[in-house]
């Protein structure tokens, strides 16, 4: 091979690791000051409070909508987080540090079962491993690989986030103040009559099969022993809770579901049939909660948990 | 394995490295050190299939050598058993269930139930093109075209070359097997030339391609849930997804060849910048219009035996060009439309000898109509995707995750310059590297990489593997 070809290699590497170090930096400048947003404004908002609130909310978009840290007692913050699952939750839950804290982790019956879940969702957080060991221990054992190479590119954590960022950070509207995390759905008039000419047609209920054999994803199960390793570390109540849902499945997984977290000795509860009548009012999709069905969950929850308490 | 994966990463390195640590006269070692490396590169997906190239490699081996010591019939005879074998192998794991399921739906129109049923078969990722390239060969030996190879690791390597081995480009045997028998030299300027194409190809596969993917396929997956606009904006960015996504793949195999030192013939040409329907099959995928051209259009008779024969030829070369394209009815009628363009601009004399804009937008709009037949899941999707382009349901366009929105509107614009940037200079990104000034190089890089890190789509939907 050629010295020259060598060189002029040589010459690329150095200048990639240069130019990848200076594009970090610099976008994580902007980042630490985006609070607005979902891809990162989000985690930054969890940041700053989950070491001083006294309850969290985690879980995926059903858990966003749906629960009110207002109608609890204490102070609190929903880190519901669009498109993610457990592994997600799991990987907030790591960074946890305070003492005493009441935490609720949403979850659906289905994701229990489902054997395709490898839990990447984490790698969403590949950014926030930079800042924190913990996060980065925590995807490190599951993803090693996404370590090493955002070690060997520091701005490959940044994939997929940068215009999202860029836009809250000179575009965003940051007032300065922080909410609570709780981000409720007002289905719009249009929405409405969509939703309602899809129930005619499909009916209200939809049922979730469950792929045969039923059993407990492995993935899924080590992210639950995590957590309440974690929880028990910091001696904070962990509650596992499935909110309401027109997708439903069968009495048989609810049990079975209920019967996984006994064993686990953690408190689960399972809320999927929490509205005995069906009202449209309450509901933005199958799936999701309108902001006044959601408020309405929140008060029963806040009461329920106090109950289990 | 998939030249956007990790594995890949580490795969290519290694495989550089030992390949070329070899001494250079060396050249079977080196050919068996490519033969080994493109076995794990294809069993890496399913080694089970290996068996199919091996398969194809001793029978197109033997009868080569064969077809070239016999004479007249024989050797014709030679050269009939190559081609059942190849085609063979096709009918068999690509068009068994196709033809079983078109007969099935002919018989239910008239009333007759035949007890026969498809079959689970696993179409072999890249059989298109190998069996097309192993065909070839015999074809060019029956045609006294090429000798035979006695090399038989050479012709082992030609057949399952990794860089070309899942999705083209469709080599010919009298360009790369003198490749693999030859001494292999290390060019500087080769080196510049692919890093250069392997970077652009990614840049084009990862960030342009696969970031449309993510936008317009809940669009074309369920058209009869969104409005005009949107299904206009799939139309037209779905030609960018097809043509970013198989020139960025061939872009990344030729300039992997490039660094191992051989030299494929480009595959794509700045195709959208075609005055005709032509001179777009001039510059679409290359390698496979030329081996059309040259193995079934002219064999047919071509443009010797007058208009109407030529037409006729044109439009079964293109019914056969879409059938190879997957075994479904959608692709034959994108195939055929394309086939009749070609005669109607024959016919007509469309073809302009030099560039003109008008055609080039015309050309460019009704390649993307046509591709509708193509990317639609259904014949009813695609009645539903016409019937909407025409009918005045424009309203706000589905934008879907803005980030993805804002990747593909970034990644088009860089990729769009530099295409015209190149189109417009009259250079050929094969040779572009080599000359740029270092400094401008080694920046042209860095920028492309960073760019790629950051934007690149884990949608992994390489499209040219299912065919």
């Amino acid at each position: 091979m050629k010295k020259k070809s060598i060189t002029l290699f040589l010459f690329i590497l150095i200048s990639l690791l240069i130019c990848d170090r200076l594009v970090y930096i610099t976008l994580h400048g902007i980042e630490e000051n985006v609070y607005t947003g979902q891809s990162v404004g989000k985690a930054n908002q969890f940041n700053s409070v989950k070491d001083s609130v006294d309850l969290l909310v985690l879980g995926s978009s059903r858990a966003a909508r749906h629960v009110d840290p207002e109608s609890f007692s204490i102070p609190g913050y929903n880190m519901g987080m669009d498109g993610t699952h457990l592994s997600y939750a799991t990987a907030l839950i790591s960074t946890l540090k305070k003492e005493g804290q009441l935490v609720l982790v949403h979850v659906d019956h289905h994701e229990v079962y489902d054997i395709d879940y490898e839990g990447d969702d984490m790698l969403s957080l590949l950014n926030e491993s930079k800042d924190s060991d913990a996060m980065e221990d925590f995807i490190k054992k599951y993803y090693p690989e996404e370590i090493y190479l955002s070690n060997l590119s520091n701005c490959y954590v940044y994939n997929g986030k940068v215009l999202g960022m860029l836009k809250n950070a000179f575009l965003g509207k940051n007032t300065g103040s922080r909410s609570n995390g709780f981000s409720p759905l007002v289905p719009t008039k249009n929405q409405k009559e969509t939703f309602e000419a899809i129930l005619e047609e499909s009916g209200i209920t939809q049922r979730i099969d469950i792929q045969e054999p039923v059993e407990v994803n492995h993935r899924f199960e080590s992210f639950v022993d995590f957590a309440i390793e974690v929880a028990a570390k910091n001696h904070s109540s962990l509650i596992f809770f499935t909110s309401p849902s027109l997708n439903k499945v069968d009495e048989e997984i609810r049990n079975s579901t209920a019967d996984f977290f006994n064993t686990k000795g953690v408190q689960y509860l399972d809320d999927l049939d929490f509205f005995k009548e069906f009202n449209i009012d309450y509901w933005k999709d199958r799936s999701h909660m309108s902001k006044m069905g959601a408020e309405l969950y929140s008060i029963k929850l806040s009461k329920e948990i106090q109950q289990v308490k | 394995m998939l030249f956007n994966s990790l594995a890949f990463l580490l795969f290519f390195p290694i495989v550089f490295i030992l390949y070329w640590s070899i001494p250079r006269k060396q050249v079977k070692v080196q050919n068996l050190v490519l033969l080994v490396a493109s076995y794990v590169f294809y069993g890496w997906w399913d080694w089970r299939f290996l068996s199919l190239i091996a398969f194809s490699t001793f029978v197109d081996f033997f009868l080569g050598i064969a077809i070239a010591k016999s004479e007249g019939r024989k050797s014709r005879s030679y050269l009939m058993i190559s081609i059942f074998v190849n085609l063979g192998l096709l009918c068999v794991f690509k068009y068994f269930n196709f033809f079983i399921d078109s007969f099935l739906a002919i018989g239910e129109t008239i009333g007759y139930v035949p007890g026969i049923t498809t079959l689970n078969i696993i179409l072999p990722v890249g059989i298109s093109f190998y069996t097309f390239q192993t065909m070839s060969y015999s074809i060019d030996i029956y045609r006294k075209e090429i000798e035979p190879t006695k090399d038989f690791v050479a012709f082992a390597s030609f057949v399952a070359l990794f860089p070309q081995l899942v999705a083209g480009p469709i080599e010919r045997a009298s360009n790369l097997i003198p490749q693999l028998v030859g001494k292999r030299q290390w060019s500087h300027k080769r080196f510049r030339d692919g890093l250069f194409q392997i970077v652009v190809g990614f840049f084009r596969k990862v960030v342009v391609a696969d970031s449309i993917g993510s936008l317009i396929d809940g669009i074309y997956n369920a058209p009869e849930l969104h409005n005009s606009s949107s299904i206009l904006m799939a139309v037209v960015l779905y030609s960018f997804q097809i043509y970013f996504d198989f020139s960025g793949y061939s872009d990344i195999a030729i300039g992997t060849a490039k660094l191992l030192g051989f030299e494929f013939k480009p595959n794509f040409n700045l195709p959208y910048f075609s005055s005709s329907i032509t001179e777009f099959w001039r510059r679409w995928h290359i390698s496979l219009s030329s081996w059309l051209r040259d193995y079934l259009y002219i064999p047919l008779g071509g443009n010797r035996k007058g208009l109407v024969k030529q037409y006729r030829n044109l439009f079964i070369t293109m019914f056969l060009g879409g059938l190879w394209h997957g075994s479904s009815w959608n692709f034959v009628v994108w195939g055929s439309l394309h086939g009749i363009l070609l005669a109607l601009e024959k016919r007509f004399n469309l073809i302009p000898n030099r560039y003109r804009l008008f055609n080039n937008i015309a050309v460019f709009l009704v390649v993307s109509f046509i591709w509708i037949f193509f990317r639609s899941l259904s014949f009813e999707d695609t009645g539903i995707i016409m019937h909407k382009l025409f009918s005045s349901d424009y309203g706000k366009p589905f934008i879907g995750n803005l980030s993805i929105f804002g990747t593909v509107v970034y990644g088009l614009l860089l990729a769009l310059i530099f295409d015209t940037f190149l189109f417009v200079r009259k250079v050929r990104l094969e040779e572009f590297g080599s000359r740029m000034k270092p400094w401008w190089y080694v920046a042209f890089l860095t920028f492309t990489i960073i760019n790629i890190i950051l934007f690149y789509s884990d949608a992994n939907n390489f499209i040219y593997f299912q065919f």
